[in-house]
């Protein structure tokens, strides 16, 4: 008699509420050929407040389905939040791009939510082959939508480019998972926290090769050379969800580990450290060079990849709160100001070059002056999420030891060089205009209420933190 | 046993060398097929019957007739793809490196998991009923998960051969 392992679909519901959601996606695109691009678009944005509505039960339990392959706990639910917060708001984004000859919508959009379901599964997964089929749902969707924009060249390099290096990164991270199964005897994390104690060359050597596997994806420097091309290259929408879903659930995954497996040892955690120092550099000194917002914002993200690691140095769970506010922040003024190049752009990508946004402030001031939020709240100025976020971050790396503290300066330090690149974006706005941008602005009600929910988000995270905070 | 060991050992290594070292694409395929099955018999006489087989119908089968596939249909006539200076002429040295480097974590992760393995494996390991209860009870959640992995694979094939244009 063969023993059956006990299924709780309650605690996997909302990952079932998503498949069946890609399905209906994939069948209505194939019984009616006709169907506009917003009715699929729109399947999928229901599809991801049903699976939130099937997550709110789950709230503050710790509850394992799968004989534990699968959890629902503290260190999966917030970053689930974000994720499927930031699957509606890309696919509201996707409908303003302009309808493309050949262009599958329906396949988009599947994409684009299985891509998702890659991210929970990440988020939940508590075993290494877990993570690593999560991980892999997230990266085979993603190159391929990178390279949605097709006939735009920049789109098809960006997708061979992502491809290629990803599947090296992927390379490194099952190489480095086979070395820790190998020290750990075992793919659950819970039973690798015994190993990791013990130490040893094995674990060691298989730790830093997982550790570049994650560090690729989350675009950390010296592994972020591909995140500028990509980000340009990739539709709009696509790199609004590609800059916040990846990095919720690559932080989930990396919560899970430095709480689970390295609970009582943070030393081992100092490469990891060292990368984000060098993020914060990297990201904010590449910026000021950039003329492409979606370039410019690809290096913030770098810079805020490493930000966000400084939540999870020293010993104690408050850093899962810090990490997702900061996230949770980081989400509402990405998108918000992806949706602003959205709205402006009208579905062209070519609005995203710098000069497009000269004298939006006397032409626009309403987008003008929400831009500025966005950007202000990336540069962390007081009364937007940036700002408590960074404070929240500040406390939490003053009580790491040595390697806090360095982290803390070089926060400081990256933050006064980011003021510099955001303020000459807001500059821009106040300069004189082409005459040949004005004619071109859009004004899409779908990318208004994008940009709506993130200047409510980055206000009410700024101004009432204790909102977000409470529930932590 | 010991000599099927040996001739798999040499016919492997050999193949190896044949793969990278031949120019035409053709040749390394035929010479991976034959490094496939040779580690599969390898596999066999570790008793290791499942990954034996599946070696044989997904590896040596499936993947490596795709391979020939793609070679047929990409290369017209059978001029070999990379001649002259325009090799990547500094990968030697840090290939090499990085290998000795991978089979050092390699030699040391067996010689780990052999001084551990106090405990002698249970009778059944390998075996196609122990793989299968294993598949679908403890690991059943990675079973339904590659489900997923695979479709998507499947979508974004047909999205991007999709295109009525193709502009390279």
């Amino acid at each position: 008699m063969i023993q059956s392992v006990a299924i709780d679909w309650n605690v996997i519901a909302p990952v079932v509420v998503l498949v069946a959601t890609g399905l209906l996606v994939l069948v209505v695109d194939l019984l009616s050929r006709s169907a506009p691009r917003q009715l699929l678009y729109g399947i999928g944005i229901v599809g991801s407040l049903a699976a939130f509505a099937a997550m709110l039960p789950l709230r503050g339990q710790e509850l394992t389905t799968f004989g534990g392959a699968f959890a629902s706990d503290s260190f999966s639910w917030p970053f689930d939040v974000l994720l499927l917060l930031t699957l509606t708001i890309s696919l509201a984004l996707s409908c303003l791009g302009k309808a493309e000859d050949g262009a599958n919508p329906g396949a988009y959009a599947a994409l684009l939510i299985f891509c998702t379901i890659g991210g929970l599964i990440l988020a939940g997964a508590t075993t290494l082959i877990g993570i690593f089929l999560g991980l892999e749902e997230l990266s085979l969707a993603l190159y391929v939508l990178a390279g949605t924009g097709y006939p735009r060249r920049s789109s098809q390099e960006a997708a061979l480019k992502y491809v290629l290096l990803g599947s090296l990164a992927s390379g490194f991270l099952i190489f480095g998972m086979a070395l820790l199964y190998g020290s750990a005897g075992s793919i659950s994390l819970a039973a690798m926290s015994h190993a990791a104690y013990a130490g040893g060359p094995l674990f060691i050597g298989g730790f830093a090769l997982f550790l570049v596997g994650v560090a690729f994806k989350l675009a950390l420097a010296p592994f972020h050379l591909w995140t500028p091309d990509v980000y340009e290259g990739s539709p709009l929408a696509v790199t609004a969800f590609m800059a916040v879903a990846v990095k919720a659930a690559m932080f989930a995954v990396l919560a899970r580990f430095a709480y689970v497996v390295f609970g009582h040892d943070a030393s081992a955690l100092v490469p990891l450290w060292i990368l984000a120092i060098l993020s914060m550099i990297v990201g904010n000194v590449g910026a000021i060079r950039q003329t492409n917002l979606k370039r410019l914002l690809a290096f913030s993200g770098i810079a805020q990849a490493g930000y966000l690691v400084l939540a999870l140095a020293g010993v104690g769970r408050g850093g899962v709160a810090t990490l997702v506010f900061y996230l949770a922040a980081y989400a509402f003024m990405n998108l918000g100001a992806f949706a602003v190049i959205a709205l402006i752009g009208n579905g062209d990508e070519l609005h995203a070059d710098l000069s497009a946004y000269r004298g939006l402030a006397f032409r626009r001031p309403m987008v003008a002056a929400l831009m500025m939020l966005f950007f202000l709240s990336l540069a962390g100025i007081p009364a937007t999420a940036g700002f408590i976020g960074k404070v929240l971050l500040l406390g939490q790396a003053m009580g790491a030891g040595p390697w806090g503290v360095a982290m803390a300066v070089a926060l400081i330090v990256g933050t006064l060089v980011s003021f510099y690149v955001y303020f000459q974006v807001i500059w821009q706005m106040f300069a004189p205009a082409d005459a040949e941008a004005v004619a071109s602005d859009g004004n899409a009600a779908v990318s208004w209420v994008a940009v709506a929910a993130g200047a409510v988000g980055v206000l009410l995270l700024g101004i009432v933190p204790q909102l977000l905070l409470a529930h932590l | 046993m010991v000599v099927l060991f040996w001739v798999c050992a040499i016919v492997l290594v050999g193949t190896a060398i044949a793969v990278v070292g031949s120019r035409q694409p053709v040749h390394s395929v035929v010479g991976l097929i034959v490094n496939f099955s040779a580690l599969a018999v390898l596999f066999l006489t570790l008793s290791a019957e499942f990954l034996a087989m599946m070696q044989i119908i997904i590896y040596a089968g499936a993947i490596l007739v795709l391979f020939l596939f793609v070679i047929a249909l990409l290369t017209v006539g059978n001029q070999p793809i990379e001649t002259g200076e325009g090799r990547l002429a500094h990968q030697t040295v840090p290939a090499i490196a990085a290998g000795v480097a991978a089979l050092g974590l390699i030699a040391f992760g067996v010689r780990t998991a052999w001084s551990q393995s106090a405990a002698s494996p249970p009778a059944d390991l390998g075996t196609v009923p122990a793989f299968g209860t294993a598949l679908l009870t403890t690991h059943v959640f990675a079973f339904e998960a590659t489900a997923f992995v695979l479709l998507v694979a499947i979508i974004g094939v047909v999205l991007m051969a999709g295109r009525k244009e193709i502009r390279f």
